[in-house]
């Protein structure tokens, strides 16, 4: 963001107050106490400034005041903010915290020299929390000591100063008169953040009660040296006086996972495989340094001549695994099985196991009866928690396109049934699904739609940080964990990963539950709607084409999914689209060409005998497609040129296969249907009992004609748009449907058209078009995936009262 | 041939008018054949061809669009939804008096109910006029929604 300076102040010293706006008059965004922003500073770098705020106005700040010291002697930074004049604007970052405050516990706050700016923030937030809290300030000498009428102003006899050339700040005596339970926390120079650890841990006070900032960038030593650094290819690099290791192996194209830059974060922490370190960090914890095999390579040095390092010679042009490889196979976890158990999903806390349904298969099994469905099936609170919990977790759940996240680091969020899910393109190449949840308190990793995350997920909470399979990276100051129940709770692997992942042709699905049906057992030959879709490309493959169309329905998610297979409706539901369209284009003249309209909508005016004809096929556990034979999709015209690339990658015999294949809608239970002549991907999100998302999808045919795409795209929002006069429609009959269900003149569904007598749904099978077969094959599925993973599975609970044949009497 | 400051404004204005009181053959009439009206689905989409959009309607689909509101078997329009158009001032931000081409850009609220419920949509109309034989009709119109990529309930009538 841009800001400008809109007024500077002399303090004491050589320090200066400084006060910047948004630069284009835009609200800035809030801070924490302790955060930073770091200014860009062209040629000289990037300098990073704690945020004053004595009023407690962080939350909703007029401005950013910050109080900076000029540094004669150091890189120029200070010096570039000190030339600053009223007026002049400058790139800076939004507010970021590595040294965030617990508002809730007693504080003893120690600033050295200009480290007290973060301290003001601090201790105005403890004041206006009403905590116990002191603020030491130790400065040279009462000349150079800033703010000092203000500090004793706001925060009275809670501040203390220290002079130097007076009397030392005594760290035994302050620690000694903390308040019961107080953490420290430090900022200064590294000499004094040394003596406040060694004064803490001699006070008995546990070392993740002690929290540090280093105030500035650390500054390279007068006598630092250069060294070699030696990665696993044996590749050496020299690392020279003013350079850190991170520096000199990016600038050689070495990729490299890495945050903050100064010590704090410890994403960057690696391996020492020989050599002795010079730690210049506040991660490392005292045992560790003292280990000398982690050392934090944005800060630290060398003291031998030469460090090895693990570090893979990985370029970032060409994505490989970056630590050991996790091997992905088909429908299997997508990193190592942890040794403990993980949850497939998060156990809710609360379920309604008061309510009728819950652990009683024998109560599920009687909502289909004589091909009747219950209306509790669409309309139930209870039952629509149990789909959630048991159908959307033991099936397959389409998430997105392997095209959606082209790159390394890109993502896409959506959910998988009710749990919000992150799709991402790991180092590895594959693509990983993981809950969106940060494992520490629950923060959403990501909430815009799609992105790039580059290297690593890092919570904007407390900057947690994990890798793109989910892998815990880093957590800022990590050492005080220590010791704790984290180490040995699922939290501490990083963020949890759905419990299995197929990619087929692009087609990225996700299964919840840890164990459960393979994805080809799943879905057995029904992939070949998926196939058909893919071959027509010339390449063999499709490529996203925008955004989703996406809109509510007011109804039960089964009630979308049961309409894509439902053939004797459109010639009524749409008589007033279609039907209108035919009559006007008729009243025209029959004009040719024909609108492009035309094309895509009369066939919805198709009569009874056409739909018979089009044939419906129905495979096990829910799967099944109208347009066997042919379809309302069969009749459309030739694009130039297609055909002809089409017979040149598949020669004319297969090619001419592929395209006499037009299916019209092919559901892939319980989450989308597909069209493969159209490349549309129409994807049901269930919201609750009686709301539903859709999103409508569309793909080129990479290789293909663009105009294939036009009439794709066409297709899209004349049919499936919120706008469309054919979806609105469809969406009155489903909110009527949810509204009519409540009635309690009926309590069942019917689905029997041509359902003549016993029938099975463990084998494909193909019908005349207007069947409902395909809607109780959908119903069978639901009850074998709501009732596998529920227990009591084998005993017969008691059966709802009411049964169809009871209640047609 | 060329329109005057007010005419342009008055005819955004006597169009939105059209659509509120559900005139739809007039508003039919202001129309060139060969225009589109373009809703992007995409906030600033530059492409109505090649990704999808909320509507990209020729002559052909407007004038279906327009017979299917007043047909006997339109179930969705049972009860009939209303709509309003409340217009900020059109800024003329393109005008070529000796072509007798106009583009104007319009923020609007467009309010849509029918029975309990209703919505109301932040719009930027952007019309492309064309004076011919004397009178300013449409050549073009693409309406911006603020929240383009929101999912939606139906949107049945034309904001």
């Amino acid at each position: 963001m841009k800001l400008i300076l809109t007024e500077t102040h002399a303090e004491a010293g050589t320090i200066r107050r400084f006060t910047f706006r948004a630069a284009d008059g835009a609200t800035l965004p809030p801070f924490t106490a302790g955060a930073h922003v770091t200014f860009d500073l062209g040629a000289t770098g990037t300098r990073s400034y704690s945020l004053i705020d004595w009023q407690g106005d962080a939350a909703a700040p007029q401005a950013y005041v910050f109080g900076i010291q000029c540094e004669q002697a150091g890189q120029g930074g200070s010096r570039a903010m000190h030339a600053l004049s009223v007026g002049d604007t400058i790139e800076a970052t939004e507010p970021k915290n590595n040294f965030a405050l617990d508002p809730t516990a007693p504080a003893v706050l120690i600033a050295g020299g200009i480290g007290l700016t973060p301290m003001i923030t601090m201790a105005a937030q403890l004041q206006s929390g009403a905590r116990d809290f002191a603020l030491h300030c130790a400065a040279r000498s009462r000349a150079v000591a800033a703010f000092l009428d203000p500090l004793s102003q706001t925060f009275g006899d809670r501040f203390t100063a220290h002079f130097d050339d007076e009397a030392r700040i005594d760290l035994a005596a302050v620690l000694a008169t903390r308040p019961a339970g107080a953490h420290v926390y430090v900022c200064g120079p590294r000499g004094m953040i040394e003596a406040v650890k060694t004064a803490a841990a001699a006070a008995g006070l546990p070392p993740e009660h002690v929290h540090f900032e280093l105030f500035a960038i650390p500054t390279a030593k007068s006598d630092d040296k250069a060294f070699e650094v030696q990665i696993n290819s044996g590749e050496v690099f020299t690392i020279p006086p003013g350079r850190s290791i991170i520096d000199v192996l990016t600038a050689q194209g070495i990729d490299l996972a890495f945050d903050c830059q100064r010590g704090d974060c410890g994403i960057c922490q690696t391996k020492v495989l020989a050599g002795t370190p010079d730690h210049r960090d506040v991660v490392l914890s005292e045992a560790e340094r003292a280990s000398g095999t982690v050392m934090q390579i944005c800060v630290g040095r060398a003291k031998s001549d030469r460090l090895v390092l693990d570090i893979d010679a990985k370029r970032s042009a060409k994505p490989a695994p970056q630590q050991k490889p996790h091997p992905t196979p088909a429908a299997a976890p997508t990193r190592p099985t942890p040794e403990t158990p993980t949850p497939a999903m998060p156990t809710p806390t609360m379920e309604a196991s008061m309510g009728k349904y819950t652990n009683n298969p024998a109560a599920i099994r009687a909502l289909f009866q004589g091909g009747q469905v219950h209306r509790d099936v669409y309309i139930d609170r209870e039952i629509y928690d149990l789909e959630m919990k048991h159908l959307w977790s033991n099936t397959w759940v389409f998430v997105g396109h392997d095209s959606q996240v082209p790159n390394t680091g890109d993502y896409f969020t959506t959910k998988v049934g009710n749990q919000p899910v992150i799709m991402v393109r790991h180092t590895d190449g594959q693509v990983h699904v993981l809950y969106n949840r940060c494992p520490h308190k629950g923060t959403k990793i990501a909430i815009d739609r799609e992105g790039n995350t580059g290297k690593f997920f890092r919570c904007p909470y407390h900057a947690w940080s994990f890798k793109t399979d989910g892998c815990l990276l880093a957590i800022p100051l990590r050492k005080g964990y220590d010791g704790t129940a984290l180490e040995h709770s699922a939290n501490v692997r990083g963020m949890t990963p759905v419990g299995a992942v197929h990619n087929h042709r692009g087609f990225i699905f996700a299964r919840l539950a840890a164990q459960g049906i393979g994805f080809h057992d799943y879905f057995g030959d029904s992939l070949s709607s998926f196939d058909n879709m893919a071959d027509r490309s010339p390449e063999g493959r499709l490529q996203v084409a925008g955004p989703p169309l996406r809109y509510i329905n007011n109804c039960n998610w089964k009630m979308l999914v049961e309409n894509q297979t439902d053939t004797c409706h459109p010639m009524v539901a749409h008589e007033s689209s279609a039907g209108t369209a035919v009559r006007l284009y008729e009243e025209m003249g029959n004009p040719e060409p024909r609108p492009p309209a035309m094309e895509i909508i009369a066939p919805f005016m198709s009569p009874y005998e056409f739909m018979e004809g089009m044939g419906i096929r129905t495979w096990p556990n829910g799967h099944g497609h109208t347009g066997v034979n042919m379809s309302i999709h069969s009749d459309y015209s030739a694009i130039p040129g297609y055909f002809e690339a089409m017979s040149k990658a598949y020669g004319t015999e297969r090619a001419k296969a592929i395209l006499d294949e037009n299916r019209h809608n092919t559901v892939y239970f319980p989450s989308i249907m597909i069209k493969g002549p159209i490349q549309q991907v129409r994807n049901f999100i269930p919201l609750g009992p009686d709301k539903t998302l859709i999103e409508s999808w569309i793909y080129r045919l990479v290789g293909a004609p663009d105009d294939l795409l036009a009439r794709t795209a066409l297709y899209n929002r004349m049919i499936n748009a919120s706008t469309s006069m054919v979806g609105h429609d469809d969406t009155e009959m489903y909110e009527r449907a949810q509204e009519g269900l409540t009635t309690d003149g009926l309590e069942w569904v019917d689905l029997n058209r041509l359902n003549t007598g016993p029938e099975t749904f463990d084998g494909e099978q193909v019908e005349n078009g207007t069947t409902e077969r395909q809607m109780r094959n959908q119903i069978d599925a639901w009850v074998k995936f709501m009732t596998v993973s529920m227990e009591g599975t084998a005993s017969a609970g008691p059966i709802p009262p009411t049964t169809p044949m009871e209640a047609a009497r | 041939m060329s329109a005057s400051r007010d005419q342009i404004i008055d005819f955004i204005y006597a169009e939105a008018r059209m659509l509120d009181e559900a005139r739809y053959n007039d508003w039919l009439d202001l129309w060139l054949q060969d225009g589109h009206y373009w809703m992007p689905l995409d906030y600033k989409q530059t492409d109505p061809h090649l990704v999808t959009s909320l509507l990209y309607e020729d002559f052909f689909m407007l004038r279906l669009r327009i017979e299917r509101l007043s047909g006997a078997r339109t179930f969705s329009q049972k009860p009939k939804s209303r709509c309003l158009h409340v217009l900020n001032r059109p800024s003329i931000d393109h005008a070529d008096d000796a072509a007798g081409r106009y583009t104007t850009v319009t923020a609007m609220h467009y309010l849509e109910t029918r029975l309990d419920d209703q919505m109301l949509l932040g719009v930027t109309a952007t019309h492309e006029l064309a004076c011919v034989d004397g009178a300013l009709r449409i050549a073009n119109k693409r309406v911006d929604l603020v929240n383009c990529d929101a999912a939606f309930p139906n949107i049945q009538l034309l904001p």
